[in-house]
Formats: structure tokens, sequence, C-alpha cells
């Protein structure tokens, strides 16, 4: 069957751009610009299609019929020596339920942010070459049903983002930028060691396999390999808990989240906002992707931990945002407690609590996208960040802070708007589990602190007097007006029809749920 | 001897004969036409280019071991000793094209011819090293190696800090094949031959129980390790790499490591393994070539990223990062197998396409700054853009991260540690390679992040420095994403250990 192979145009699509962009002459700005904007225009059409096209009734997850758009080419192949046997590596990418929301998200994000970077004068060629092959990383870690060419696309995403840090960065960019790669390359590993492990487990057709479809399927699994269910040993605990940390770092969760605080404040404002838009969502993702359909006797076990980790960051991320005087500071610790509400949704091990988990995703990376933006605004106007330097900025800026507004009270969760929805199906689904029903209790506190820190944020920046220094600031541009419109927008539809969204990862919730269901307990050969 | 069987097999050193006549060639072209420096640089290369055609004639011929005659051989030829031939030889076409352009060897302008004759000289011993099984022979090339390598180091005869590098060389290298010769003799007296296949069948049968044999085994692996500049035999190399001209630093850190890890490699498996099977270190009650070689590697590996952390010299970073990378290979070494060979290999010869990019960069860094320093090239990734992105990917292959060779190269290596249980091992290495993150990136921080502290006006670089950088960078970025070419090499080079 030919069709048109969408995933694969969508994922290298900007490493063309790139290469576009390589060849332009050097003073041609404008042109290296657009370019990098017809690209991701491109991309959020085609994305567009992918969800015109998309089947609500196809599960995928652990079917690899039920997956769409699949393009399965043979890759690496060659007959090994000794053991190796023969290493049959497939290109495999495809999508689910799982995975479609997250592609929508980062080609809504990525547009919004080459928009955000036009105001980037610094060595323009260098930056945009590398904000497109960051994005290529993006796109193909989420269209990967392969462990290798996901580690693959996962790595990819490290260097540009480093340089993208660490030259067009703050004052403190170079500490930023090594502490966030040595931080996530640090979770790598991890996740590389597991996948060795896994590579040893079991057989596909005969040969050792990457396909993360068919290591679901324990039947797969060999007699006496590493981590095959019927081990007795506890080799498959450790490698999940491996796993889990490698994503931990990158959502990031309480205690690894200390890198980003530093690489939000260093970063310009156009990398903050794929940073928190897309980079975070990774770690969620990649949890929901592998760690779960393949160690759902762990997760099983273990999903306590996971939400009290969960809350943990709700309840930490919230407390630290109170305390900061550097408004991007302040957003980027909002974003870690924000991300505690997927933790807490994953670990319901319920439809309500996972759709909410992902529904908050995609939420959190439109809300806060804004609210990066919102400060990038702010930043450009007045090169400072200081919360206590501003006041009344509502007067001088009421188109500015009407945006804010509705970012901030999505961030809050307040009902109509995107926010209200994703974290109320964490809670729901939190309280529908019975485990851990206590932990959702406490990080409902997370909701008045939410509320705490963004209202005295409002009011500490954009009411009061207005300060003389500030005076004669301009309000939004037309640039910034096509930033903030699309994100509004579908803050309030989400807020309003969160169906759009709900429906397309339905079925894909609903069979994985049932799927861990099934595999809750210690999963022996003989009992499949 | 009977000479027909001789001449029969005579083809077993046609590489190494053509090689001679080469030199020979060239040393005669120089003395009669000493000005023609062109005349030189061709007949330098068409020595290479000789020597590599039989050699690919006899990778070609060739399947298995094969001997003089059947017994005690002192060379042998086979496609694993042919591999790292073919390494040694294009490393050293490589580092031919690299020296036509060095600004530090124009430096010394009576004598110039004396350069590629010297490096001829030292890749017959490497040669001669890789095939040999016979202690003798082994010490004798490794010395013709060692003495041409001592005086390439003090090439630049008014720089200082390059006749030190020669001296430190010599000196530790006196020491480390002392050593070594010492424990030759030990195993000379043990088993009554220097021949490895005789070493090999007297400790097969049972006569590896006295604890002489563990004084002299370890004496013997100092060698080695000197060679391969690994833990404990390692100080030279900071030295001798930041003295010596960076294109001799570069060709230290492929071609003699290449002929050491095939030397060590062909000794250990004739000596210490089990013999026909070939798989298993042989069992001995005191020495456990195993455990020393896991030891080794992670010290190796340790010491290497550590020291490599505070360096500002990039010559010296380099030579850390060598030494850390030869750790990482040890690992594999200590497994023995096809798969773990087959994974050391791999690793070599990425290792090695990766490492001369580097030091190309840094010797074309060098002309324009003249500096190695890490804070005077500040900001040279804008002035210079094709060496500054080029010069990223070897950094991030060195690394080990996708989507370069540099990491297959690894994910291969730790394939072969899990094969074998040491799943430890692996995570070891992967720490490493975190820790070598910070120095590798320290070097494009320079490049990239870091203010120019005054204007320094710093020359183009010209059409052909490009050129053969990018082309050096594309293997790595291709087989970083497509290896299977690769992998057919490497494996058609291990049917030694069939």
């Amino acid at each position: 069957m030919l069709q048109f192979p969408l995933l694969s145009v969508i994922t290298f699509l900007p490493v063309l751009g790139m290469i576009v962009v390589l060849l332009l002459p050097k003073k041609a700005d404008n042109a290296v610009k657009i370019t990098t904007l017809v690209v991701s225009l491109i991309q959020l059409v085609l994305a567009g299609f992918m969800w015109m096209g998309y089947n609500y009734g196809a599960a995928g997850v652990f079917e690899a019929k039920t997956m769409q758009f699949v393009e399965k080419i043979p890759w690496i192949v060659f007959n090994g020596i000794g053991w190796l046997g023969t290493v049959h590596i497939d290109y495999y990418v495809g999508i689910d339920g799982l995975s479609a929301p997250m592609i929508l998200l980062s080609a809504i994000v990525t547009t919004v942010a080459t928009l955000s970077s036009w105001t980037i004068s610094k060595s323009v060629k260098g930056y945009f070459s590398l904000f497109l092959l960051l994005n290529t990383g993006m796109m193909g870690v989420f269209v990967s049903l392969d462990f290798f060419l996901f580690y693959i696309f996962w790595e990819l995403m490290l260097l540009p983002m480093y340089f993208l840090i660490g030259i067009w960065g703050g004052p403190r960019k170079e500490y930023a930028a090594i502490k966030f790669f040595i931080y996530t390359l640090f979770g790598s590993i991890f996740i590389l060691l597991v996948m060795i492990a896994l590579y040893f487990s079991a057989k596909d057709n005969g040969m050792f396999t990457f396909n993360l479809v068919s290591l679901t399927n324990f039947k797969n699994y060999v007699d006496g390999g590493i981590l095959s269910p019927s081990n007795v040993n506890n080799l498959r605990f450790w490698a999940a808990l491996f796993l889990f940390v490698g994503f931990a770092v990158k959502v990031p969760m309480f205690p690894f989240h200390t890198w980003l605080p530093d690489a939000h404040v260093e970063a310009p404002t156009p990398i903050s906002v794929i940073l928190a838009g897309v980079l975070l969502k990774m770690g969620g993702y990649g949890m929901i992707r592998i760690l779960y359909p393949l160690f759902p006797d762990m997760v099983h076990q273990y999903a306590w931990w996971i939400g009290l980790f969960g809350a943990i960051n709700i309840v930490y991320g919230a407390l630290c945002a109170m305390a900061q005087r550097d408004f991007k500071k302040l957003i980027a610790y909002s974003s870690i407690s924000h991300m505690g509400y997927v933790l807490l949704g994953m670990a319901a091990l319920n439809s309500t609590g996972m759709s909410g988990a992902i529904l908050q995703m995609f939420n959190h990376g439109t809300i806060t996208a804004m609210l990066f933006l919102i400060v990038g605004v702010l930043y450009d106007r007045t090169h400072t960040r200081g919360i206590y330097e501003f006041g009344g900025i509502a007067n001088i800026m009421p188109i500015y802070t009407g945006v804010t507004i509705l970012a901030f009270f999505a961030a809050i969760g307040l009902p109509g708007l995107s926010g209200f929805i994703s974290e109320s199906f964490v809670f729901l689904g939190g309280f529908a589990s019975g485990s851990i029903r206590t932990l959702t209790v406490v990080s409902l506190s997370g909701i008045l602190l939410g509320a705490a820190y963004m209202l005295w944020t409002m009011q500490r920046i954009y009411l009061g007097q207005p300060r003389k220094t500030w005076e004669g600031l301009t309000d939004l541009t037309i640039r910034e007006y096509l930033m903030f419109i699309p994100l509004a927008i579908i803050v309030i539809v989400l807020g309003i029809q969160p169906g759009l969204l709900l429906n397309m990862m339905n079925t894909s919730v609903n069979s994985l749920v049932e799927f861990m269901a099934k595999h809750s307990t210690i999963i022996t050969q003989a009992g499949l | 001897m009977n000479i027909n069987l001789l001449l029969k097999s005579l083809y077993i050193v046609h590489p190494e004969i053509a090689l001679s006549v080469s030199i020979f060639v060239l040393l005669a072209a120089y003395l009669a036409l000493p000005k023609s420096k062109t005349l030189i640089k061709g007949l330098a290369l068409a020595a290479v280019a000789v020597t590599a055609g039989f050699v690919l004639v006899n990778y070609g011929l060739v399947q298995g071991l094969v001997t003089v005659e059947k017994g005690n051989p002192l060379l042998v030829t086979d496609p694993f000793g042919s591999f790292f031939k073919i390494a040694i030889l294009l490393s050293t076409a490589i580092i031919f094209l690299f020296s036509f352009d060095s600004d530090e060897l124009k430096g010394s302008e009576n004598i110039y011819g004396e350069y590629y004759i010297l490096i001829l000289g030292m890749v017959l011993g490497m040669m001669v090293f890789v095939s040999s099984t016979d202690l003798i022979v082994l010490y004798l090339s490794m010395e013709v190696m060692s003495l041409l390598s001592y005086v390439l180091a003090g090439y630049l005869r008014t720089d200082l800090r390059s006749s030190e590098a020669s001296l430190k060389y010599l000196i530790y290298g006196a020491v480390a094949s002392g050593i070594m010769l010492f424990g030759i003799s030990l195993v000379f007296g043990l088993s009554g031959s220097t021949n490895y296949m005789i070493i090999g069948d007297v400790f097969r049968h049972g006569l590896n129980a006295s604890p002489i044999l563990l004084v002299a085994s370890l004496m013997i692996l100092a060698g080695f390790t000197y060679k391969l500049s690994a833990v404990p035999f390692h100080y030279w190399a900071p030295d001798v790499f930041e003295g010596a001209p960076v294109t001799f630093t570069a060709y230290l850190s492929v071609a003699s490591k290449a002929a050491a890890l095939a030397g060590l490699v062909r000794f250990l498996y004739l000596v210490f393994t089990s013999g026909t099977v070939g798989e298993s270190w042989i069992v001995s009650s005191v020495v456990n070539i195993k455990s020393i070689l896991i030891l080794l590697s992670v010290v190796t590996m340790t010491v290497g990223n550590f020291s490599a952390l505070w360096q500002n010299n990039l010559k010296r970073m380099l030579a850390y990062s060598g030494i850390a990378h030869i750790g990482y290979m040890l690992s594999a070494v200590a497994i023995l197998g096809n798969q773990a060979i087959y994974a050391t290999l791999f690793y070599f010869l990425v290792y090695m396409l990766s490492n001369l990019g580097a030091f190309h960069v840094v010797s074309i860094l060098k002309n324009k700054y003249n500096s190695e320093n890490l804070s005077d090239l500040a900001g040279a990734g804008y002035k210079l853009p094709v060496l500054g992105a080029t010069l990223t990917i070897f950094l991030v292959s060195l690394t080990g991260l996708p989507p370069t060779a540099g990491f297959v190269g690894k994910l291969q290596l730790f394939l072969g540690l899990f094969d074998a249980k040491l799943s430890y091992l692996a995570l070891i290495a992967l720490v490493n390679t975190v820790i070598s993150l910070y120095f590798y990136m320290k070097v494009l921080k320079a490049l990239y992040f870091d203010k120019p502290s005054a204007d320094v006006e710093v020359s183009k670089t010209s059409v052909t420095e490009n050129v053969l950088t990018v082309l050096l960078a594309t293997p790595i970025i291709l087989f970083g994403v497509f290896y299977t070419p690769l992998v057919e090499f490497v494996k058609a080079s291990i049917t030694l250990f069939k």
C-alpha cells in the first residue's frame, strides 16, 4: 500500500528547512525567518490533516494493526556474529491516541515559538538552524514506535537545546546550558540501559527487537531473558525504576527538577516556550508510551509512589513559585507544580485520571507557552523581570493585561478554561482510585496555592498605581497578537468543548487502562 | 626450513616488503632532490597507497589465520591483522594530508622529508607488531615504532616543549619496555619458548599455577598498557601529546593505539584462552586475566575522564579523552569472544575517525591562533564556522550521542557487555560518558559561548581545509544513521575468532 508518508514529512521537513537556511546568504535574516515560519506552518497544516484523517475508534498502544499513519521500513539489517543473530531494526513510526495530541501540541507551540523568535538578532542563521533541528527531534520522539529510533530522536534534542540556551540565553547561560545537558543526559543513560536490557528480553519473529509494540506482548519474551516476566529476580523492578527516573528528569519531577528553573530563566523567550510547551511533555509521554505498557506489573505495584511524587511536585512547586521575586522563575516553578498533576493523574491508573494527565500535558503546553510569552513581552520592553519592580501595568498596557488575566486564570483552573477540565479530571481519577485518595486530597491544596501565587503576582505587577518608569510602554504589536490569539482560542475552546481532544485519546486510553489491569499481577508465561 | 614453503608463504609479508621498498625509494628521492617537496609528498602518499593495496589483496585472499608453516610462526596474516593495518594506513594517509598544511612543521624548513620517512618507518614497526606471534618479534617491532616516535615527538627542535615531550616519552618508554622484556624472559623461563602457540599450549596443559606466571603476565601487560596509554602507564600521554607537533599527536592517538590494541588482543587470545573453541579465558589459579582487564578498564576510563575535566589545553584534554576511550575498549577486550572483539574493533574504528577529525580541527586552529588553549580560542566558532560545526560533530561522536557513529560504537560495546552479564560495567561506562560530556562541551562553550578577549585577526579557512574536515565529518554522521556497511566490514575482520 503506497500512501503519503505524513509522519515522516512532519518529522523531517525541518531538516530540509535547516539545509535551506544554511544555504541562504549570511545577511538574509528575513529569508531565514520566513523559511522557518513556512516550515512550521506546513507542519501545522499537516498536523491538521492528521487530525482530520484520524480514526477515533482505533486503539493503538499495544496493537500494531490499529496504529495509524504507520510507516515501517527495514532500516538496519545484518546477520550478526555469534549470539547476536540477525539484527533487524525498523524505521517504525505511527500514532495512536497517546501521541496524536502531542503532535498537535508540538506543531502549535513550534509555530508560536517561531513567531516569538522574530526578535532574535544574534547569528540568526545559527539560531534558526538549531531551532529546526530541535523541531525534528521533538516530532520524532512523538511518532517513533521503535525504542532505538525513539532514543535517537530523544538525544537529538539535547545538543540544539544546549546551544540555544548557551548562546542566546541570559547572563548565566553557560551554567544553565551545561546543567540542562548533564541532567538530561544522566536521565538518558538510565533509559539506554533499560533499552539494551529489553533488547535481550524479547524476540519478534525469532529476532531480538526494539519494537515497542512487540515488547508489550509478553508472549514475545524469551525464557531467561533479562527482563522476562518469568524471571523470579527483581530486575524488572530495577528496570522500571530506571525508566521512571530517566523520564522523571525530563518531567521534571522532584528531586530532579533543579535544572528547570535555571534553564527557563536563562533561555530566550521562544526557547522557554518550547521547553515548557513541548520538552517537558516528553517525560510524561515517555512514561505512558514505554514505562506503562512495558512494565504494567511494576507500575501497578508502585503507582502510589508515582502519585506521591506527583503530590510533592504540586505542593512543593507551588510553594517555591510563591517565594520567587523573578517573574520567569515563578512561571518555571508553576510549571513544576502543574506537571505534578500529570504524574498524579497517571498514578490513578483509571481512564479518567489518565485522560486528565494527557489533557493536562496538552493544556499545560498551551497555557505555559502563553505565560512565558507574557513574561517575554514585558521583558522585551523593560529588560527586567523583577516582580517588585512593576506595578500598575494594567493602566499602561490594557490589552496585554487582558491576555495575561486569561492565561493566569487558565493556569489557576477557572471553570470555562482548559486548565479546569484537565485538573478536575485528574482529581476525579485520583478520588476514584482508592490507593491515592489521600494524596489527591493533599494535592488539592495545590489549587489554592496556585490561585494564591498567581493572583498575588497579578496584584504586584499589573494592579496598583502605575510607576513613572514604565510610562509609555507600548501595547501588543501585531506579531504578538498573532502569537497570543491562537493559544487563547485553544484555551477557551478546550475549556468549553474538551471533547475535541478527549475523543481523540479516549479509545487508546481505555485500552491502555484495560491492558494495565489485565497485566497487573505478576505475569508468567504459562498464565498467558 | 623448506625454501619452497618459504617462497610460497612470502605473500604474508608482501605489504611489509612493499613498504620497506617504498621507504628506500622515498629516501633516495629525498637525497637526490631535497628541494622538491611535491615529489616527497607524492611519494609518501604513494607508499601508503601501495602498501594498502597489498594489505587489501591479503585481506581478500585470506580467510582465517594463515601462518608460514603449520607450527610455530613468527608472523601471520589474517583479516583481523589486516583490519588494523588498514586502520593504521588510513590514519597515516590522513595524517600526511594534515601535515602538508601544518604551519608548525614548516618551521623546520631544512628538514622536510625526514618527517615522512620516520612516520613510514613507524608504520613498518606497527604492521609487524600487529602480525607478530612471537614475543621477540613483538618486542623488536615495538622498539622500532617506539624509537621512531621518540624522535618524532621531538621533531620541533627549537620548541622546548617538544624536546621535553621527546625526553619524557623516551624515559617512560624505556622503563615500560624494560619491564616488558623482563616479563618476556620470565615467560620464556616458564614455557621454554617465546612463541605464542607453544606458550599457549604449555599453559593450557596445566603449567599455569606458578605465581611467577602472574608476575610475568602483569609485566607483559605493562608494556601493552604503556603503548595503549592505559592506567597505570598513562602518565606520558598528556605531556607528550601537549609537546609534540599536533599532527604527530593525532597520529599517536590513533595509529600506535591501533597497533597496541591488535597486539594485545592477539597475545591474550593465543596465550591465555582455552584454544580451539577460543571463547573463554584459560582457567588458572593464579592469573585471572579477565578481572585484571576489567579493573584496568574501569580505572582507565575513570582516571581519563576525571583528569580531562580540568584541562585547558585542547591537546592535553584529547590525550586524557583518548585514555578514557581505551578504557571503554578494554572493557570489551575483557570479555573476549566474537561479539566483544567485534565491538572493540567497531568502537576503535569510530574512535579513530572522530579523533582524527577532532585533531585536524585542532591543528588548523593552532595554525590560525598559534595556541591550543581554550581560553585563547574564545569565539572561534563564529570566525571559522565550518571548523566549529565539524568540531561539534567530532566531539559529540566522542561523547557518544546519537545521531553520530560514536553512539553506535558505544551501543555495540554495551550490547556486548550486557550479553556477557557485565551490566554493572556498562553502568560504570555510561556514568563515565556523562562525566565526559562536561569537558567535551567545555570546548564548545569556549568556541561559541565565550567572548573573545581581544580582537584577534584570524584568516579564513582555505577550501582544502574545509573540504578535508567535512569529508572527515561525513562518515561520522552517515555511520551514525546507517551503520550496516561498517558492521559488515568489521564482521568480516574477526574471522580469527571463529
